[in-house]
């Protein structure tokens, strides 16, 4: 029997975990890798899934339909990251050496690849570590969550113009640092 | 300016996969180093997206929700926000967009360069703390409501700027940016909030 995701969410709000519970195991992992994407690390990321629908399940009756489930969940969960980021200041600069040799432990050439958790972590964090926290926000939320621009608005409470504005400079910043690396690699051949 | 609009229209090919402006893109790359090292980048940046975009594995989905919801039965539900802070966060961003358009048009400035400093000024602010003890944004909000240009001038320098990567001009900008913005922000809302904060602070205490 097909279930109607309206009636789980209004199930949930009025007090009912088993509702909970389907909501929970229905967005459990999008919400890890959102989270896993911000910190680029597991444990972490499980850490802050577990937070993230605490406080979901306390806050359940100030949602408010007029934005979709998912954009709300989404926002608490970046939010969180955010939050369990400046508290262990992870935000630190990372070197060009260090960098390459972090590149070269994910050096993928096909897109069948298999990468595991921790090389995914250490691309992402190679290459948006060293973003600012905002433009790796919306880098994250649109480039690889896949939002469009109106979640990632509603998400991070930021005008379209500046989601552009700061997606433009992340991209930038990423193009920019890949040709650093090939150019150092083709300079050590 | 012809260069800024032909690397958005690059953004759109590469990004969105907006094949409209290919051959205006590919005509003016022959001709512009500028623009075919961001056509270049953008490539290698697209590549290496695709591979970031790989999807983690959760390990043990079902101890997770498990765990989740063995902690839930601790918590109950909340039936009242506290969005002040929310609230002036959104009037502040507002004011910011307000003044950032007022400055384009007035001044002229290229949209990239002002949204760059828009975007520091706003993560000054958002990167102070949500809780109450948000000293530094009620600081910024007080100074405003009893406007002098050298004591604000003087808070952002100390407060909210890093003096080790940014120069005097830059720094004369984003006062003058941030004063027009937050001039803009309804003293009497802002007052009232203030008021409430400074109530709960005191019966916090007591």
């Amino acid at each position: 029997m097909q279930i109607d995701p309206e009636n789980i969410i209004n199930k949930a709000r009025n007090g009912d975990k088993e509702a909970f519970g389907k909501l929970v195991m229905q967005h459990q992992q999008y919400a890890f890798n959102l989270a896993f994407r911000i910190v680029c690390n597991e444990d972490d990321a499980r850490d802050i899934v577990q937070d993230s629908f605490i406080k979901i399940w306390k806050n359940m009756k100030l949602y408010l339909p007029k934005i979709k489930f998912s954009t709300w969940m989404y926002k608490i969960i970046t939010n969180t990251a955010i939050d369990h980021l400046r508290s262990k200041k992870k935000m630190d600069m990372v070197n060009i050496d260090d960098f390459h040799e972090r590149y070269e432990q994910t050096n993928v050439n096909t897109p069948e690849t298999l990468l595991n958790n921790k090389e995914i972590g250490q691309l992402i964090s190679s290459f948006a570590d060293t973003l600012s926290e905002k433009q790796k926000l919306v880098f994250v939320l649109r480039d690889l969550q896949g939002l469009n621009s109106s979640e990632v608005e509603e998400i991070m409470d930021l005008p379209e113009t500046s989601i552009k504005s700061n997606l433009y400079h992340a991209r930038k910043a990423i193009g920019e640092k890949l040709q650093k690396i090939l150019s150092y690699e083709r300079s050590i051949r | 300016m012809k260069c800024e609009m032909i690397k958005e229209k690059i953004d759109l090919l590469i990004f969105e996969e907006n094949k409209q402006f290919y051959a205006e893109i590919s005509s003016h790359i022959e001709n512009c180093d500028s623009c075919q090292s961001y056509f270049t980048e953008s490539v290698g940046a697209k590549k290496i997206i695709g591979q970031m975009q790989k999807e983690p594995e959760l390990p043990d989905p079902e101890d997770l929700a498990q765990s989740i919801l063995s902690q839930i039965d601790e918590v109950g539900q909340s039936t009242n926000p506290d969005n002040r802070n929310t609230e002036i966060y959104r009037l502040i961003r507002r004011s910011l967009a307000a003044a950032s358009i007022s400055l384009m048009m007035v001044l002229g400035v290229e949209q990239y360069v002002l949204f760059d400093k828009i975007s520091t000024m706003e993560e000054q602010v958002s990167s102070i703390s949500t809780e109450h003890k948000n000293v530094n944004l009620y600081n910024i909000i007080k100074y405003n409501l009893g406007f002098q240009p050298e004591s604000f001038n003087k808070l952002f320098a100390k407060d909210l700027i890093s003096p080790d990567h940014l120069n005097l001009k830059t720094r004369v900008m984003r006062t003058r940016l941030s004063a027009m913005a937050i001039n803009k922000l309804d003293n009497q809302r802002i007052n009232q909030i203030i008021q409430e904060v400074s109530a709960r602070s005191i019966n916090n205490t007591n």
